[in-house]
């Protein structure tokens, strides 16, 4: 391991808040650029545009080609683009860039001051993910209602900060965010993010084999005494164990937990290999 | 006059209006057929982003299920057929229209109970200021406005200039059914 991805692995925490904090600016820019009629950058989270380069929600686009059962070559192109970095990268849209990642971690961290966070120590089963996820998309093609356009948070929060830019108006929409993330602060924190997201679904359904993931080198694993107080297990945002099976397709790639075990025997790195060593 | 008074009569008049407005709306030039947009749309925005006039607005609750997508309400800013928005739409809800004349967004329709010529005032509002100028709007004998359904593209330019209130020409959504 070279110095700078020492370097990299130790301030993974700072470097994808700057990139959360980033999104969200990019977010507020973009309708501010395009009131001055600047128009380099055009859309949000739904879909961007950079230049002549198109950027769409992979969720959306599934959904637009099983509703209207029609192929419109641009939009699947700019879906591509995710699903070419999730094949590399993993979710890291999600933990990266997402603004409601950012907004419900926040949540969590308000939830933890009142109620002591318990953490998981197994992981569930995939299955109950794909279930949901598969309801959701059934239901959209039964009902023929674009129920994912309206469940996409990240889209749905971008659309309506650059509504609130360019007219002044926020939706009702807003509110339902409202009510999941004041859930999640009842009941179960992160639930939305790690159960429900469309969006997160689709991407999980390009993880592949070679995708970057946390590996577990179990010889430098101390165990951390008792398995609860371990700190990549109080450090994952999801509330997941890194260090058991099914982390995937629920961990959205944030690293928190690589970043936690560096001061205790650095076994959790990041690695593109599948081989167990 | 059951309800108590005119008063609420004209609430309710103007609530089923509004019903009727989202109902049948007006979308940004070259949408697709309103049921087939409705499953496309993708709720970018870049439509309203890049319309410079301000005319692409974004419905929210009122609009029920169509909260998210682009609606124009040419009372408050018509269309100006400035043909920016169709070739930025990413998903092909707003196909992109060849010609200004291609545009079919609607219809104008005039009230000729309202309309100041029918009745005796010489107005020529919505004649000078139609882009499709001569061809969708024409005077009968020099002074009836007469619109012609197959020039109309329905911007609303018309019903946005008409000095009755309400608006004595209105465009007719040519997304009628749901």
């Amino acid at each position: 391991m070279n110095n700078l991805e020492k370097w990299f692995h130790s301030n993974l925490g700072v470097l994808r808040r700057i990139s959360q904090i980033g999104a969200l600016v990019l977010v507020v820019l973009i309708p501010i650029l395009n009131k001055n009629e600047i128009y380099i950058l055009l859309g949000n989270f739904y879909s961007l545009s950079i230049g002549n380069l198109e950027i769409a929600d992979p969720a959306i686009v599934a959904q637009t080609i099983l509703l209207t059962k029609k192929v419109f070559l641009p939009l699947l192109l700019a879906g591509l683009i995710p699903i070419v970095i999730t094949l590399f990268l993993g979710k890291v849209f999600c933990s990266w860039a997402c603004p409601y990642f950012l907004i419900s971690e926040m949540g969590a961290k308000l939830r933890s001051i009142f109620k002591t966070p318990q953490p998981s120590l197994k992981n569930p089963k995939p299955q109950y993910y794909w279930f949901i996820f598969a309801g959701v998309m059934l239901f959209a093609i039964i009902s023929g209602v674009p129920i994912i356009t309206y469940f996409s948070f990240p889209g749905l929060i971008s659309s309506n900060i650059a509504n609130l830019v360019l007219c002044g108006i926020v939706g009702v929409e807003l509110f339902f965010i409202f009510v999941i993330l004041l859930s999640e602060m009842v009941f179960d924190s992160r639930f939305w993010c790690k159960y429900f997201c469309p969006v997160g679904a689709v991407l999980s359904l390009f993880l592949s084999k070679n995708t970057l993931k946390i590996k577990l080198n179990s010889v430098a694993c101390g165990n951390c005494e008792k398995l609860s107080e371990s700190p990549c297990i109080n450090a994952c945002v999801l509330n997941l164990n890194p260090k058991k099976e099914n982390l995937y397709p629920y961990c959205n790639h944030c690293f928190a937990c690589v970043d936690s075990c560096q001061n205790y025997g650095n076994a959790l790195t990041i690695t593109f290999q599948n081989k167990e060593k | 006059m059951f309800w108590g008074g005119g008063k609420h009569l004209t609430m309710f008049d103007n609530w089923l209006k509004t019903l009727a407005n989202w109902r049948n709306p007006l979308r940004p030039p070259g949408a697709i057929s309103e049921k087939e947009f409705l499953q496309t749309c993708i709720h970018c925005m870049k439509c309203a982003e890049i319309c410079s006039y301000g005319s692409i607005q974004i419905a929210h609750g009122k609009a029920g299920l169509k909260m998210g997508t682009p609606f124009i309400f040419p009372r408050e800013v018509p269309c100006y057929l400035c043909m920016e928005c169709p070739p930025v739409c990413p998903s092909g809800a707003l196909q992109p229209a060849v010609k200004k004349s291609d545009v079919k967004m609607g219809l104008a329709v005039i009230d000729r109970l309202k309309c100041f010529p029918y009745n005796g005032i010489i107005c020529r509002s919505c004649y000078e200021r139609c882009p499709i100028y001569t061809e969708a709007i024409t005077l009968e004998n020099e002074l009836y406005p007469v619109v012609h359904d197959d020039k109309c593209v329905g911007c609303g330019i018309c019903e946005n200039v008409c000095p009755t209130e309400p608006s004595a020409i209105t465009i007719q959504s040519s997304h009628e059914v749901i």
